[in-house]
Formats: C-alpha cells, sequence, structure tokens
C-alpha cells in the first residue's frame, strides 16, 4: 500500500519523523496535478496552503510536541463545507466567487489532528443529485471507468480516494451523497448519526437529514477520521452532547446479530451480481462469529417518496438565503425583486430549480397535507419500524446501491429514475442511523460493488466491528 | 425564479412524473403509534440534552467583515437597488 493510500501508516510514519508531511502533501499535489485534469475530482487545489500546514505539522514533529493522529495526512473536502478565505462553492454559480469567513468545525477538527488540507472536492449542485453531473463548473469520472459516474453529490471525495490523490476525504450525506458514491467508486463511506458530527461551516441542503461523513480506502484509516471529527459542538445546535464511543474494526464481530435484508435483492432493477456478492459476504459473516436472521424492511419506495418531499421542502427553505444580497453573485435589476428573480434565475442550476419548486410545492396551502405531512407520518412509521427491527438485530445489512455506477447522461433526463438510486440509502437520514458502505469487490465489468451496513443511532462501534471481517473477505 | 415556456413545460412534466410517484405515501398505511422525526427534535431525547447553549454574549464578525462577500456595499452596509419601482 503506497503511502497515499492509507491514512493510519502515513500518519505514523510522519509522526515518527521517517516521512515528512510536506512530503506526503507534496506526492498527493503531484498525483492531482498529473490526473484531476481527466478525473474533474477537485473544483480547487489549494497548494500553498497545504504546504504551509505541512510545513506547521512538520515543525510539531521537529519540536517534540505530539502531531495529532491525522500528523501529516492529506485530506480534501468536499466544496460544500467551508473554508476560511478559500473559495465555496457547493458547485453551485451563485456562489462563484465566494470566500467563507470562518472553517467549519470539521475542518478546524482536521487541522487540529494533523491532517493537511489540499482541495475541495467537485459535487453536484448543493449536494443535490446521485451522479454529479447537476454542475456548473466540470464534470466529475469514475476512476474505474471514465465513460461512468463517481455517483453524488460527494463524486468527487469519492473519486479523488478511489484514485489515490488523497487517502481522507469528507463529504456530506442527506440521502445517500457518501454511501452511494463509495460504493460506485470502491472506497468506504461513512455516515454518522445525526446529530454526532458537526454541521457548523456545512451549507445546508435538508437540515433534518444532512450529516457530514467519511471516505477512506481502509477501515483504520476510516476510523482515524470519524475520531477526528466526531463529538460535540457548541456552534451546532443540532450536534449532540454524547461521549463519542472509540471504533475499531479489530474488535471483533462474534456474536453480533445481523439482519440480511434478503427481500430488497429481489426487487426489480437491483443487479444480480450485487445481491450474489450480499449473500456471498454475509456468509463471511457467519463465518466471523455474526448470527445472522432475515430480515424485512420497511418498503423502500415509501422511504424514497418521503424522503424526496422532506428534503425539497427544507432545500426551499434553507436555499432562500441565496438572494444577491450578502454574499456570492448577484445579476443587477432595477429592483430589489428583480435582481433576487435575476440572480436566482441565473444561479441556479436545473436540478436545484426543480428541488426549490417541489419544495415550495409541498409546503403550500391546499398541497401540504396530501404531501409534506404524509412524509413527516412516513418518517414516524419508518422510525418506529427500525426501532422494532433493532430490539431483533444488532445491526442490518444490505445493498448500498440497486446497481453498480452508471454511464454519464443515463439517468440525467428521468429524475425519478436518478431518485431511485438512492432507493436503499435513504433509510439511514430519515431515521437519523449511522450507515456505513463496504467496498465488496467488483462485477464482471469490474466496476466496484457496495455493500451497506446500518447500525441503531450512536452505534458506529457496530459498524466498524461487523466490517472488520468484511474488509478481510475484500 | 422565472422560467420560460419551454421551461415551465419541461418542470410541470419532472414535477408531475415525481408527484405521482410520491403519491403512494396516500396509499400506504401509515398508521399506528408514532416515534420522533429524528434523533434531536424530540426535547425529551436524552441525546439533545444541552443543545441549548447559555445565554452568553460573544462577539460576532464586524461590520467589515460581514460585508466581504457582499456583491454591492456602501460604508459597511449591504446596498441593494430600489426596493419599489417599476417592477418592484
Amino acid at each position: 500500500v503506497s503511502a497515499l493510500e492509507s491514512a493510519a501508516p502515513l500518519a505514523a510514519a510522519v509522526a515518527g519523523g521517517r516521512l515528512t508531511a510536506r512530503d506526503a502533501a507534496e506526492r498527493s499535489l503531484a498525483a492531482i496535478a498529473e490526473r484531476d485534469p481527466d478525473l474533474g475530482a477537485f473544483l480547487v487545489v489549494a497548494g500553498a496552503r497545504a504546504r504551509d500546514e505541512a510545513d506547521a505539522v512538520d515543525a510539531a514533529v521537529r519540536a517534540g510536541r505530539a502531531p495529532g493522529i491525522l500528523a501529516g495526512v492529506p485530506v480534501a473536502v468536499k466544496d460544500n463545507l467551508c473554508v476560511r478565505d478559500l473559495p465555496t462553492t457547493a458547485g453551485s454559480r451563485i456562489l462563484d466567487g465566494f470566500r467563507p469567513l470562518y472553517d467549519a468545525t470539521v475542518v478546524t477538527r482536521l487541522r487540529a489532528a494533523g491532517a493537511v488540507l489540499v482541495g475541495k472536492t467537485n459535487l453536484d449542485e448543493f449536494a443535490m443529485g446521485s451522479s454529479n453531473e447537476n454542475i456548473a463548473f466540470r464534470v466529475a469520472r469514475n476512476p474505474h471507468d471514465a465513460a461512468r459516474v463517481p455517483g453524488g453529490s460527494s463524486g468527487g471525495s469519492a473519486a479523488a480516494v478511489a484514485a489515490g490523490l488523497v487517502p481522507l476525504a469528507l463529504g456530506s450525506d442527506t440521502g445517500g451523497s457518501v454511501r452511494q458514491p463509495a460504493a460506485f467508486c470502491g472506497v468506504y463511506g461513512l455516515k454518522p448519526t445525526y446529530g454526532r458530527v458537526s454541521r457548523y461551516g456545512l451549507i445546508a441542503f435538508a437540515s433534518s437529514l444532512d450529516q457530514v461523513g467519511g471516505f477512506a480506502r481502509d477501515l483504520e484509516g476510516l476510523a482515524l477520521l470519524y475520531r477526528a471529527i466526531a463529538g460535540e459542538d457548541p456552534l451546532d445546535a443540532t450536534s449532540a452532547a454524547r461521549a463519542v464511543d472509540p471504533v475499531d474494526a479489530a474488535a471483533g464481530a462474534r456474536g453480533l446479530r445481523v439482519g440480511v435484508a434478503a427481500g430488497l435483492l429481489d426487487r426489480p432493477g437491483v443487479d444480480p451480481a450485487i445481491a450474489a456478492r450480499l449473500r456471498e459476504r454475509a456468509a463471511a459473516l457467519e463465518a466471523a462469529g455474526c448470527v445472522l436472521s432475515t430480515v424485512e424492511l420497511p418498503d423502500p419506495d415509501l422511504a424514497v417518496a418521503a424522503y424526496y418531499l422532506l428534503a425539497t421542502a427544507e432545500a426551499s427553505s434553507n436555499l432562500a438565503r441565496y438572494d444577491g444580497v450578502r454574499f456570492g453573485a448577484r445579476l443587477p435589476g432595477d429592483t430589489v425583486g428583480a435582481m433576487m428573480r435575476r440572480t436566482r434565475t441565473a444561479g441556479f442550476g436545473p436540478e436545484v430549480k426543480r428541488r426549490i419548486l417541489l419544495g415550495t410545492y409541498v409546503l403550500s396551502a391546499g398541497y401540504r397535507d396530501a404531501t409534506y405531512l404524509k412524509a413527516q407520518e412516513a418518517r414516524r412509521v419508518l422510525a418506529r419500524r427500525f426501532g422494532e427491527l433493532f430490539a431483533a438485530v444488532d445491526l442490518l445489512l444490505l445493498p448500498t446501491t440497486p446497481t453498480t455506477a452508471f454511464r454519464i447522461g443515463e439517468k440525467r433526463d428521468d429524475p425519478v429514475a436518478m431518485y431511485l438510486s438512492d432507493v436503499f440509502t435513504v433509510y439511514a437520514n430519515l431515521i437519523g442511523a449511522p450507515a456505513l458502505s463496504v467496498p465488496a469487490g467488483t462485477d464482471a465489468q469490474g466496476l466496484p460493488i457496495g455493500l451497506q451496513l446500518l447500525a441503531p443511532s450512536w452505534r458506529e462501534d457496530l459498524l466498524f466491528r461487523a466490517a472488520g471481517p468484511l474488509e478481510r473477505a475484500a | 425564479l422565472e422560467l420560460d415556456d419551454a421551461g415551465v413545460e419541461a418542470m410541470v412534466r419532472d414535477l408531475g412524473a415525481i408527484l405521482a410517484y410520491a403519491d403512494l405515501l396516500n396509499r400506504a398505511d401509515l398508521s399506528g403509534p408514532v416515534a420522533p422525526a429524528a434523533p434531536g427534535s424530540d426535547p425529551g431525547d436524552a441525546a439533545s440534552a444541552g443543545r441549548l447553549r447559555d445565554d452568553i454574549v460573544r462577539p460576532g464578525l464586524p461590520p467589515g467583515a460581514a460585508t466581504r462577500e457582499a456583491p454591492g456595499t456602501d460604508h459597511d452596509l449591504f446596498r441593494v437597488p430600489p426596493v419599489l419601482g417599476p417592477e418592484a
């Protein structure tokens, strides 16, 4: 494993003085310069800043100070996370030129842990999308097949880690936006429990669903990333005042009760190769001492329908702030109303407009009861049913996605088909639970397959324990 | 948002398809006792304990910094076109 692929040995080498953070940063920046023109994973590369940060880590090591658990590890963050004075666009023209006045808490924590920020990654506009095709700036491609999408919305972060440009990256997951691209690109993708990781400085999409998550090429690296970012933040009122339990993939899976969502595998549109791989890896869990049972999950169509009504309703309200007054782009107008209309019409792309209009519709008088309130009821029913499931099993095993990475353009003109690529990931967001996409080899075409573990809220430790045998099986 | 005729047509088609799909919520059985919609959203949720900060005044952004990113400013104030006018 090269130093850029695995965070834990890299951090140990930097902390032990066997590798400088500056060397690690230079390798990452050189890999980005070589590969990213074709890959499109980055929107901003912050070379000078990365070199300064790396030199500070090296100075700490030389001075005998503890350099942090991610000492010298090059990281990338999705471009909907604010980094002070670096362009932060959320992939939207309406934020073209915007430079935040402050760092997101997760960025502050990464730096405190010794990580070196090398750049900001590509995404669907305002994290709305499943393919990284809703873009204002540049196409992102899947490192396994350049004709295919990396997934979305955190497609750039997944592609950057999969291509070995950085060992770790941050994304955000509102309906699967970390786990789905992780599955498509063949890396680990963690969505922590709602409230576990601060969202201060995350550009809001749907506030009852959004969570910051991370990507890594191995569980050891992912555990370090999680440790660095998890925990209460006084700057985020939704962050929980709870101790963060240690996570350790080597802790052993013996005795864990795993519910296998076998019924989902027979659903139309589920790739048989993914179904077969899930059954195979379930057997690996059993061999590791897990106790398997078959469970019936609530109707995934119900979850997707509820998700898209709730997420768009919240988005229509969150995106009202982009009006050309306080930050971002502005188009001129004779009156403030005309200025705002022109700015928003030109600044938002088609998918964002679709979601704002849908969300405004579902919140409007006369339609609210049959749409938004029904979706809230469905969310409560889902929470209750998952609560019942988690009384009988410790965690659930299901596919991350129904298919492997699709072709660029394949689903662009069919929003419902695109939304259904999130069919197995929205559960976790609706119930607030943590979930992890684990790479599970490839299909006959060499495209990565991802399997998903879903645990009760605050039990990220169970995800890592169960993922251990799956990592060894891969 | 402004949409031209073609934009309206496309939006009607897309939103219609999404809402037709979502109509399954109205056919589903959603009865039964309810659980909180999301962790942290229920004031009784133990996880949320302490989520209200102490009411202490903290320094905010100075006006000059707060307007730094604004597309139009005037003496540390946000400047916008007239509120009233022919199009208002």
